[in-house]
């Protein structure tokens, strides 16, 4: 099943990625976030060409667990950073491929 | 996720920088120039060769790549530099999260309005007296008072945050208070310092405008206790050349700001190769530094109440692990302050 679409990080925000932690810092309102490593991964992927699924893909090969659990993972984390509005989520890619 | 603007977050990451020598938080001096002439300045050396545009932003590219987020620009004052805002900018287009230290005399509208879409933390000015009598008295210019506070006033118009602060000495501290309203009445965040900072040279000549104990005993006794009395002393002596460094105009390469000690230049190797791959051997004695070393201050009884800073002690001193006797003095103020409030016997 394909859910969500392709996270697009803000432009606006700055972000270093700290020993495999990334942190946020969000110019408006100098609010900071500090990722977990598996929220970095994510983060970094999400550059609009992936779609959330590949991403939640990738996390399972590269932490070895359930499918379920890294779509969920994936989605939960995306749903945070919507609602903190520091990424996008488009139904096309930047490549122009379109979410089913 | 962990989402705060508060301090224990960002204290978590700049350990976790300085653990992995991660340079956080870098201060970039533009220019060694200055168009006042502040009689405690610590600027007393002139850079001859100060880096170009295209090598500053060579330095914003390594910094970058680094792990920098927080860049702090200052001077001399930068403003003085014909392309300081070309510099400014292209931080801005590397992803940094920009604060700007100026003595605000140089901000024209238009100047203001680039400030302004460059969407720095801050714009942090000293003020040095609630008069102009005052402040221009010490920064031995007429009329930078009222040019300040017209860029305070324009800053402030376009959102930008100014950040103000005051450095307590022999001729301001009698308007201590006043300096404190003006500042709250300008809706600027405000701190006030009575530690001075040798000169690059080692000349220990600004501290002889340190202001009179009693004198500062009568502005603190007028103002109500804004802090609870320090703990004792643990943890980490300072992040200076593990998560903070600092650039000179010359691309000298320092641990700190405050620290000058100069570990590499920009011109000569790469910042990695200075950081990371071939640090000189003041900078790796200067990251194994622990409590342990600093014999003197750990043992001292007024330990809990001293700021001292490594870089100042380093450059009144000469050594990483002697007191430095402005911070000896300054603890001891304020332990007098704790106990005139009746907070510790």
């Amino acid at each position: 099943m394909k859910t969500m679409g392709y996270p697009v990080r803000d432009e606006r925000v700055v972000w270093r990625d700290i020993a495999g932690e990334v942190v946020i810092a969000e110019r408006d309102n100098n609010t900071v976030h500090v990722l977990n490593p598996t929220a970095s991964l994510i983060w970094m992927l999400a550059d609009g060409t992936r779609h959330t699924e590949d991403i939640g893909t990738m996390l399972r090969d590269k932490y070895n667990v359930a499918p379920e659990q890294a779509s969920a993972d994936v989605s939960e984390f995306c749903r945070q950073l919507l609602q903190a509005g520091i990424i996008s989520m488009k139904n096309v890619s930047s490549e122009g491929q379109e979410a089913i | 996720m962990t989402r705060t603007t508060a301090r224990p977050l960002l204290h978590r990451v700049m350990n976790s920088a300085a653990d992995n020598l991660v340079p956080f938080q870098a201060t970039i001096e533009v220019t060694s120039r200055c168009n006042l002439s502040c009689k405690h300045c610590y600027i007393d050396v002139r850079a001859e060769h100060e880096l170009s545009l295209a090598e500053f932003k060579g330095v914003l590219d390594q910094l970058a790549e680094s792990g920098t987020m927080y860049l702090l620009f200052t001077g001399g004052e930068p403003f003085t530099r014909p392309d300081f805002l070309d510099i400014a900018f292209y931080a801005r287009e590397k992803g940094f999260m920009i604060m700007f230290l100026t003595n605000g005399t140089l901000i024209t509208p238009a100047i203001g309005r680039d400030i302004m879409r460059l969407e720095p933390i801050f714009v942090g000015m000293s003020l040095h007296g609630a008069t102009p009598d005052t402040h221009d008295g010490i920064t031995g210019k007429q009329g930078s008072f009222t040019s300040m506070m017209q860029s305070i006033e324009l800053l402030q118009e376009l959102g930008i945050r100014v950040s103000l602060q005051t450095l307590l000495m022999d001729t301001n501290v009698h308007e201590a208070a006043a300096i404190k309203g003006l500042a709250r009445s300008l809706g600027a965040y405000h701190v006030v310092s009575y530690q001075f900072v040798p000169t690059r040279r080692g000349s220990l000549s600004p501290f002889n405008y340190e202001a009179d104990p009693g004198t500062l005993f009568s502005y603190f006794d007028s103002e109500p206790l804004a802090e609870d009395p320090p703990g004792p002393v643990k943890g980490e002596v300072c992040k200076a050349g593990r998560g903070i460094c600092a650039i000179s105009a010359a691309g000298d390469v320092s641990p700190c700001l405050m620290m000058p000690m100069k570990v590499g230049n920009i011109r000569e190797a790469a910042f990695t190769g200075i950081w990371i791959h071939h640090p000189s051997p003041e900078l790796t004695r200067l990251r194994s530094l622990t409590w342990d070393d600093l014999t003197e201050c750990r043992n001292c009884h007024l330990a809990r109440y001293c700021q001292k800073c490594m870089g100042v002690a380093y450059s009144e001193t000469g050594s990483l692990t002697k007191p430095a006797p402005s911070a000896c003095r300054n603890a001891a103020i304020k332990a007098e302050f704790f106990r005139r409030k009746g907070v510790i016997a």
